[in-house]
């Protein structure tokens, strides 16, 4: 690797260019003496011989009065008298040769290539090759990191946006990266692609719950419920229809559902055991009734897909993003409100507090704006979010 | 490759920017010809290294190279081209490559084109061109590299904010940095002229056309921006007193003081140590103008940079310019020639009274922009100082301003006749009093000074106009004559009269706008209708479509007048999933006269999509009138006798005897 082609050619490339720059920079010290040069008087003398000229034709336009262009006149005649004799007397201005810079071509010579490449050698990284976009994804498949096979599906859809399979694949990539509204969007186009299906509304709104960090939004009871509307016994909708109904403090609703559900499951369907669990707890009122229930019932969900590990390194790099964007636009609203909630989730009340006094600063004189953040700070944190 | 390429050409320039800084200088000190030299072929170098990186830079932006981490957290895949390549300056570290690129074009253009300028007023503007460079590759180097690598390269890039996302803004920041950096040319020559210790003539003639330059792109410039801000902030106004924007007035008001007074000190050798004091103080506002944009100091819509190690790297180069040029005038002005003498009541007079009035009113928008930033900076309560400081300061200084403008053209130099040019406008002056007196009648609304404004915009364009009038005789003599004389007028009168004219435009727009907007806010369902100021609006639909990088909620907007179909209108709410952000899109029509400008706001659960409609009579005047400025900026740039000639032994005798004969 050492001798590719790429990497000696950066070489040469730096080493045209310092030599190209250096070559200019030593002609006028390294040519031959030139005549003396003119004289600063002897540009002055040009000048006001110009001067008095437009004096001439300001008067015949009328700018100038007769009696102002005679005084202009001799004021300038003046001027140009004195530079005149001082064009004359003054000594030729001396033109020195290559002879006396020697040294400071040498110095020229030495100090910039040293001084360039140490900087550049301090930061900069020759033997990272371009890396163009395009060029990267036109590899097989298998060779490319998740990313890239996301951003290659995303291109092929580009062309051929109806390919289901596509969309398909996108969906849960976009949720391993951390992209729920991507996936949730992704999930759609499937939909609009395959038609609608109870399965397909259950996933998305899943995804939704993710993205949300677990609260049943709007959106996604709405998707359920469509769900549920194509396929009354949908186990998935089900179950998160009666998350939201705990979430409402419909208890009694939410039990009455999974129970139907774990009588209606099949014996060896993998969710069943943790479904019962969550009904047991239910039943039991102890747990329960202390639960939030929508971070901690995703969270058994979530972690079906994601081990804990990664789950919470997701949430915190969606916090983090989120923050820093806020940093950036501290006008969002929304995403203080957001953020204030996730760190309360995530039971980090220090951040959450600072987050909350930040905002409240930024819409000092927005009483409605207070109150949706103080809203958001009564937030609780999850059981075990810790 | 092309990316190491790139950041090795930029450290380059900065050694060969060293090397145009001192040998050049020290050879004007001893009087070496062949080091004062030096200096050309360094500037282009500069110029030519500097491109390079600039253009290496482009083209990662351009083929999506997320290996460069500016690249990775600035654009994304699916941005169109045009915004792909605007990226590049849409951040803090590519717009600090474009700021050194464009002076290392005005260097460039001293060392191609001052062939007529001697040998050691030459060295040391380009040394002086060269120490600012040296500051900021050095600040872009050490705060702001924009060719770090990232090693494995991310497969999508964070994106552009999608408020840059737009055409007038992704060419608003070159105009905006051409005009602040064409004032570093101004003050190169007046940091020159302070060395040597003299103003010669030569220098004042040199520092006219590039602060008309300066001033030209800075006009441009912050028109865009206005513009901008009118048709994407989503609320109908021009003008918002944001520091952003202060921080280009400043310069702007400076620089027009500059360009007036250099007037004075080419043709009349008059005021030469007040043309340096402005040349310094225009630079100094540009880079403060920098500096509040850089620095993070502000919290506003633009201030896409934030750190403060940048803000104390920033601050110390303005110490060292701004101090450093100060002190050196401090020193050596009281030794300069002072020039020739004139009365107060002439053209000399008249522009350095614009001249007063002018930088009292950069003084008052730099207190005003200033004062909250360096309370909060020693402790003190936060304050903002909002359009009412700026209205009670600014509008005063200006009002006897605009009122001036038209007499100035008409004096002559040396000693003027304010009677007789007070003749020559006569007609102006009834022309103002009609329209004054015709809008009291007619209109009933709206604040009482409005109808002044107006009279002052109609005084300002054909004040403009009676000047030209006046100077081809028009009416007074045969047309045949008028004719001769116009084409005989020297472009700079043209320019004026454009300037001057495109002035008045702008002040009609202003005052327009802001006494007789008319503004309308509803929530419609599909099918609803509205009116404003005689148009019917009919929220015919509200769908959703596709665009490049973002998905639209598009409102349908039909537009009548009188019972007649009028137009379409498709104001948008843009999602860019990339950025994750919302922007609105506001649809505006445009009568030339009046603007009516619809943005389509959120829908609630009932199915009604919240409306805003303004109709702002005079809008487009606003930027009409700064194209004119412009242009007047550019038709006086070509004037030939900007150009001055060098002295060539043999032919000088030649054309002295030929000169008086005209």
């Amino acid at each position: 690797m050492a001798f590719d082609f790429a990497g000696m050619a950066v070489w040469l490339i730096f080493a045209v260019l310092t030599g190209a720059a250096i070559w200019a920079v030593l002609r006028p010290l390294m040519a031959a003496p030139k005549d003396a040069p003119a004289s600063e008087a002897e540009f002055e003398v040009t000048l006001y011989r110009d001067q008095l000229a437009e004096i001439d034709r300001d008067l015949s336009r009328g700018t100038i009065g007769e009696a102002e262009a005679e005084s202009a006149r001799l004021e300038v005649s003046r001027r140009l008298l004195a530079a005149d004799e001082e064009a004359r007397k003054g000594e030729p201005e001396k033109a020195t040769g290559a002879a006396g810079h020697k040294w400071v071509a040498l110095g020229i010579i030495v100090l910039v290539p040293l001084f360039s490449l140490g900087i550049y050698l301090m930061r900069g990284a020759p033997d990272i090759p371009d890396q163009p976009l395009l060029a990267r994804l036109d590899k097989p498949a298998q060779e490319l990191p998740l990313p890239g096979l996301i951003a290659k599906v995303e291109r092929h859809l580009k062309e051929h946006p109806d390919d289901a399979q596509g969309w398909a694949v996108l969906a849960p990539a976009y949720m391993r990266i951390g992209q729920a509204d991507k996936a949730v969007a992704a999930v759609g186009r499937l939909m609009a692609i395959r038609g609608e299906s109870a399965d397909l509304y259950a996933e998305r709104g899943q995804l939704r719950v993710l993205g949300a960090r677990g609260e049943v939004t709007d959106a996604a009871r709405e998707d359920f419920r469509d769900a549920v509307k194509l396929n009354p016994g949908h186990p998935k909708a089900n179950y998160y229809l009666g998350l939201a109904e705990v979430e409402d403090g419909k208890k009694q609703a939410a039990e009455t559902r999974w129970q139907r559900l774990v009588d209606t499951a099949p014996e060896d369907a993998p969710w069943l055991p943790g479904l019962k669990a969550r009904l047991a707890e239910l039943k039991s009122g102890a747990p329960a009734a202390k639960t939030p229930p929508g971070p901690s019932a995703a969270d058994v969900d979530a972690a079906s897909r994601l081990s804990p590990e990664q789950r919470r390194q997701m949430i915190e790099g969606m916090v983090a993003r989120l923050a820093s964007k806020l940093e950036d636009e501290p006008g969002d609203l929304a995403g203080w409100q957001r953020l204030i909630r996730a760190y309360r989730v995530l039971g980090d009340d220090g951040k959450a507090d600072a987050a909350l006094k930040r905002a409240k600063t930024q819409f000092a004189d927005d009483r409605d704006a207070l109150k949706q953040l103080d809203a958001a700070a009564r937030t609780q944190q999850a059981p075990g979010a810790n | 490759m092309i990316a190491e390429t790139g950041h090795f050409a930029l450290v380059l320039a900065l050694a060969v920017a060293l090397v145009q800084m001192i040998l050049p200088a020290y050879g004007a000190w001893k009087g070496d010809h062949a080091m004062m030299r030096v200096g050309t072929p360094a500037a282009l170098a500069q110029l030519a290294l500097v491109a390079i990186a600039f253009l290496a830079l482009t083209l990662a932006f351009v083929v999506s190279d997320f290996s460069v981490a500016l690249v990775a957290n600035n654009s994304a895949v699916d941005k169109p081209l045009i915004f792909k390549i605007s990226g590049v300056w849409g951040n803090h570290e590519g717009s600090m490559v474009l700021w050194v690129l464009i002076l290392a074009l005005y260097g460039a253009l001293v060392a191609l084109f001052g062939r007529n300028l001697p040998d050691r007023l030459k060295a040391n503007v380009l040394a002086v061109q060269g120490s600012v460079g040296v500051a900021f590759l050095l600040f872009i180097l050490a705060t702001s590299d924009p060719f770090l690598r990232l090693d494995p390269a991310p497969f999508e890039g964070a994106g552009l904010n999608p408020i840059l996302q737009d055409r007038a803004l992704a060419f608003h920041p070159p105009w905006l940095y051409a005009g602040y950096v064409g004032f570093s040319m101004t003050f190169s020559f007046a940091i020159a002229a302070l060395m040597e210790g003299r103003v010669d003539a030569a220098w004042a003639r040199w520092v006219r056309p590039w602060a008309l330059a300066a001033w030209l792109a800075l006009t441009i410039g912050i028109a865009m921006g206005s513009w901008w801000a009118y048709y994407t902030l989503g609320w109908g106004g021009f003008w918002f007193w944001d520091p952003v924007e202060n921080a280009s007035l400043m310069p702007w008001l400076a620089g027009t003081a500059l360009l007036h007074s250099a007037i004075v000190a080419e043709k009349r050798g008059a005021l030469k140590s007040w043309t340096i004091l402005l040349a310094i103080l225009a630079f100094s506002l540009s880079l403060v103008g920098t500096f509040l944009v850089r620095s993070g100091v502000l919290t506003s819509v633009h201030a896409f940079a934030v750190s403060p190690a940048r803000g104390v790297f920033v601050l110390a180069i303005l110490g060292v310019f701004v101090g450093g040029s100060l002190t050196l005038y401090a020193w050596r002005a009281p030794m300069l020639k002072t020039g020739g003498l004139f009365a107060p009541i002439s053209r000399e007079g008249a522009l350095l009274f614009n001249n007063l009035l002018l930088t009292a009113s950069a003084a008052a928008v730099f207190i005003g922009t200033l004062y909250p930033l360096l309370l909060d900076a020693v402790g003190g309560p936060k304050i903002t100082v909002g359009p009412p400081f700026f209205n009670t300061t600014f509008v005063p200084l200006w009002a006897p301003l605009l009122v001036m403008v038209p007499f100035g053209p008409m004096m002559s130099w040396k000693r003027g006749d304010i009677v007789a040019a007070g003749q020559r406008l006569i007609f102006a002056a009834g022309a103002a009093f009609v329209v004054c007196l015709v809008l009291y009648g007619v209109v009933s609304d709206g604040p009482w000074l409005a109808p002044i404004g107006m009279g002052v915009a109609v005084w300002l364009v054909i004040g403009a106009l009676s000047e030209i009038a006046w100077r081809v005789k028009l009416f007074t003599a045969p047309a045949g004559e008028s004719w001769r004389r116009a084409r005989g007028l020297p472009r700079a009168a043209w320019g004026t009269m454009l300037a001057h004219g495109g002035l008045g435009i702008a002040v009609a727009g202003i005052v327009g706008v802001t006494a007789w907007k008319s503004e309308r806010i509803v929530a419609l369902p599909e099918g609803g209708t509205t009116s404003i100021s005689g148009y019917e609006l009919t929220l015919e639909k509200v769908g959703t479509r596709g665009g490049p990088n973002y998905d639209a909620t598009t409102g349908v907007v039909r537009v009548e007048r009188g019972g007649e179909f009028v137009t379409f209108l498709l104001p948008e709410r843009r999602r860019y999933p990339t950025e994750r952000q919302e922007k609105t899109e506001p649809a505006i029509y445009t009568t030339g006269f009046s603007d009516l400008y619809v943005v389509l706001g959120e829908g609630n659960r009932a199915g009604e999509w919240a409306l805003r409609a303004y109709v702002n009579p005079l809008a487009p005047f606003i930027w009409l009138g700064g194209m004119v400025m412009a242009l007047g900026g550019l038709v006086s740039l070509t004037d030939r006798r900007l150009r001055v000639g060098a002295p060539q032994r043999a032919r000088t005798k030649g054309r002295s005897a030929a000169a008086p004969a005209e």
